[in-house]
Parts: structure tokens; sequence; C-alpha cells
């Protein structure tokens, strides 16, 4: 039969130090059953008393704290065993707040910040330093960074030219690139310091970027942009920001090179320096036709190979529209002549290349951007309408090869 | 008749309330069991197995008069019960069961 010794007094020996009530507290704290917790203490501060009087207190008390640690997880089990309801949860809430008290210290130890072991850039940063094509004054940021790479915030970083072209650098780290060169500049936090270079190249404009063709499913192209400096020369060393207006048509790599993802327009935004300019780009849908074009084809671009004294006969859809042929190869002579008027077959075009429509429809030459480029804006009224591409006349290759593009004006 | 199963300290315990009788207390035991096994034991692994042993049936307690010693306290001695004495029989049948045969101590053999 167990006896009832919840109702036994908690008693100490008088022997015993102060310590032991509250050992007492703290472990009837953890809802452990207060007459297995008795027991216990009563237990060490008896041999605690024993020990005392032939080791010595200091040895006693390191004993006694001792098998206290070593009882703890005895008496959680027993809490849980035993304990009711209250004490259970009582038990749960002490660990809850030893694990979270636990986790918080040690967050804070993991998080917390050293002194500054290093200065970094915090951005603008190429290989050996930083391009900076501003006319106006830029502040250059240096990070600092602890041993354990954690950034602090320090605002007491201190800038000055070293050596290099004579540009202006304020003690807080403002420059301005007066003049294209390198310089460097040293940043200052006791006992830290690094030198790295600026190079000034300084953009007064950026001349329109202009536009780019691209075909679905083609590798990622370039877009050329001519950065002109102060001297008139394009810069050759920029940093350039680049930003897509539609990135469900187009997107940019990390290299900067555009990959075209479905048929549609979109504008890029350029910024160089303190300079601004956009680049319009229009991604066609390759087709090997335009026989059988649905409405929603509305930017769509053809393969076109003429062999000479032959031709090609393309139905054309309804409505408004753009027609381009570019000759890719080199060697194409260029295909000069404008697309007429009428509403009959019209051989218009008088050059190696000839473009000519049938049918109802009215097309009007469109000023060449580029030799070997050949445009037309036409207006089909009703269907049957027909586009004829013709190689023939005297010299140039055998065969013409190249590609046609129709841009699709009204909406379906 | 069922049979307890009794752990290893369960057994040394229990062995040692029989050998102790009316002075077994938990310091008694664990200064017992210190000096026949050479292993010290926290009090709280003790305690736990005395409480099992008492849940089991096969232990009784009852706490002294307080000692005759200013802020005395009172032990919790322990006794053991008839259940306790046939798992102490039947554990000592046990253990000579595994071991008959044995007719000699093991010594190891020489190369």
């Amino acid at each position: 039969m167990r006896s009832s010794p919840s109702r036994q007094p908690s008693v100490t020996t008088a022997s015993k130090t102060n310590s032991a009530p509250v050992t007492e507290r703290a472990l009837l704290a953890l809802g452990g059953d207060p007459a297995f917790i008795t027991d216990l203490l009563g237990d060490l501060s008896e041999e605690y008393t024993y020990r005392a009087a032939h080791d010595g207190v200091s040895a006693a008390r390191l004993w006694y704290v001792r098998e206290v640690v070593r009882s703890t997880p005895h008496l959680v089990w027993n809490a849980i065993r035993h304990g009711p309801p209250s004490a259970r949860a009582r038990l749960a809430g002490s660990i809850l707040a030893v694990v979270v008290t636990f986790s918080v210290l040690t967050l804070a130890w993991l998080t917390r910040n050293g002194p500054p072991a290093s200065l970094v850039f915090g951005g603008g940063i190429d290989s050996d330093g930083i391009v900076v094509n501003n006319l106006g004054p830029v502040q250059l940021s240096m990070s600092v960074l602890d041993a354990r790479g954690h950034r602090l915030e320090r605002t007491d970083v201190r800038y000055q030219r070293v050596s290099g072209v004579l540009i202006p650098v304020s003690t807080r780290g403002v420059i301005k690139c007066t003049q294209p060169g390198d310089a460097i500049v040293r940043a200052s936090l006791a006992p830290l310091h690094r030198d790295f270079v600026i190079h000034c190249q300084p953009v007064r404009t950026i001349r329109d970027a202009g536009w780019g063709n691209f075909v679905v499913g083609d590798p990622a192209g370039t877009l050329t942009v001519d950065a002109i400096g102060l001297d008139g020369q394009p810069v050759t060393r920029i940093a350039a920001r680049l930003r897509v207006e539609d990135s469900t048509i187009a997107t940019l790599d990390s290299s900067g090179r555009l990959r075209p993802l479905r048929p549609g327009e979109t504008w890029i935004d350029i910024e160089i320096g303190d300079r601004r300019a956009g680049a319009f780009v229009t991604v066609y849908e390759p087709v090997r036709t335009f026989e059988g074009l649905r409405p929603d084809q509305r930017l769509v671009v053809a393969p076109i190979r003429l062999t000479r004294g032959a031709s090609i006969r393309w139905p054309l859809p309804t409505g408004v529209f753009f027609l381009t042929f570019s000759a890719d190869s080199s060697e194409a002579p260029p295909t000069r002549g404008f697309v007429g008027l009428g509403s009959s077959s019209s051989p218009t075009v008088q050059s190696p290349v000839n473009m000519s429509v049938a049918g109802l429809i009215m097309c009007t030459r469109m000023p060449e951007p580029q030799p070997g480029v050949l445009g037309a804006y036409c207006l089909a009224r009703a269907p049957g309408a027909t586009l004829i591409l013709t190689y023939s006349g005297p010299g140039g290759p055998n065969e013409i090869v190249g590609s046609l593009a129709l841009e699709r004006q009204d909406q379906h | 008749m069922s049979t307890t199963t009794l752990g290893a300290l369960e057994l040394v315990v229990l062995l040692a309330v029989a050998r102790l009788k009316d002075d077994a207390y938990g310091l008694a035991i664990r200064r017992d069991l210190a000096a026949r096994t050479g292993r010290d034991y926290s009090v709280g692994a003790l305690y736990t197995t005395l409480q099992r042993l008492e849940d089991k049936g096969l232990l009784t307690s009852r706490h002294s008069a307080p000692l005759p010693v200013r802020g005395g306290r009172s032990r919790r001695h322990f006794t053991l019960t008839g259940a306790g004495a046939r798992a102490l029989r039947e554990a000592e049948r046990h253990a000579a069961s595994i071991w008959a045969g044995i007719g000699k101590p093991l010594r190891p053999r020489l190369a």
C-alpha cells in the first residue's frame, strides 16, 4: 500500500544551507510531486551535512548541485507520470520557458554583431573597382562587416582620393567625375582601410537605342546602346541598369542579353549613370508561311529563300498591317523600290527583289530603314489579297535569303 | 501465479531494502548500493525506482518520526511486501536457472 507522502510536511535539516528551500520551491514550480521532492531533498540534505563535516562545505555544495542536476530528469519524469493536470501544465510551461529562453539566447548569441572586420562595396562593382558614368555627384556606399559577415550600421567611414585623375572626393564619400580616367580612393574606418578604383567614365548622352526585333525560340540576343562621353566618343566601360516593361514578352539575363519569350512588344528602360534611354523590342512568332494565319497571330515572321527568277505568292490577311522584307545575306543587293496602290496585280518594286500585291488591297511603301530592308503599310479590305515576292534582274547572287515579317495593326 | 519482471536496478534496490530491513530509507539504500556495486546512483534515479517498486506493490513505505535534531526531518522508510519477497525469490530462481550447468568459475583459457 502506498502511503500518501504528498500530505507530509516539507522539511529539511537545519544544517543545510538556505538554498534548500529555494531549490525545493524551484523544483515544485516545475510541477513535480511534492512528496517525491521532499524525500529527495531530505536525503540530499542529510548527505550534504555528512559531506560538509567530512569533505568541507565547498565540496559538499558542489556535490549537492551536481546531484540536483542529475536528478532533474527524474523529477520531470515523476511530474509527468504522477502529477495532476495542473502540475503537468505547469511543467509544460516550465519546459517551454526553458526552451524559448535557450533559443532566444542562442539566437542572440549567433546574431550578435562583432567589431568591424572588413569594408566591402555596397553596389556598382566590377572586378577591380567601381564604374561611375554619372555627370553629377555620386554617393559611394561602402558596407562595414564584422568577422561573421554581419552588416554593421556605421556612418563614420571616411574617404579620400589617393591618386589618379583629379576628381573631388568628400570625406563622406561623395564624388564627382568631372573628367574621364581612373582614381584611387581610400575608405577608412580605423583600424580598417581599403583602396579601390573609381573608373570615371561620365556619359553625356545615350544615343537612341532604337528598336530590336527578336523571334521566339531564338537564343538570347543583345541590344546595342551607344553611350557618348564628354569628348563625344563612345564610352566603352558602362554600368547600365536595364528593366523590361513586360517581362512576359522578353527577359534580360544576368549578362544583359535579351531572351524573347512570346510574341509582343515591350519597352526596355536603360539607365546609364544619370542618363536614361529606352529601346522598343518586338518579338515575332516564327511561321513557315502566311497561309492560314489565325486572327490572334499579330506578329509573325517567315523565312524567305528566293532563287533568281523565282517568285513566292502568299495569301495576306484582311485588315491593316506592316510588311517588312529583310535580306539576311550580306551579299544581298539593296532592295530598292516601292509598293504601289492598286486593286489588281501590279508589280511595282523596281529592284532585284520585287514586292507587289494583288487583290483588294492598298499598300504604301515605307522609307527604307537600311539597305536590304523593304517595308510597306497595307490595308486589305477583303479576303483574297496576295503578296508576290520575286527575285529577278541582273547582277547579285543566285539566291537571296531573308525573312518576311507581318505586323497587324488592327485589333481582333 | 503471475510473476513480476524486475529490471536490473529494481532488483538491486529491492535486495538492498530486504537487506537493510528497518533501516531502509533513501540515503541508506544509496550508500548500500554504492558500497556493493561501486556505482553512484543519483538520488533522483533511486527514488524513481523506489516509487516504481511501490507502484508495483513490491514495497511499501512509511514516514518516521522527525529526527531528534533541530529541524530534524522525517525519513521515508521502505519495507518489502509479500509480493516483493516473491519477486526476489523468483529472480533468484531465474538466475539459478540461467547459471545452471556452469560448474566452475569462468576463467579465460590460456592460448
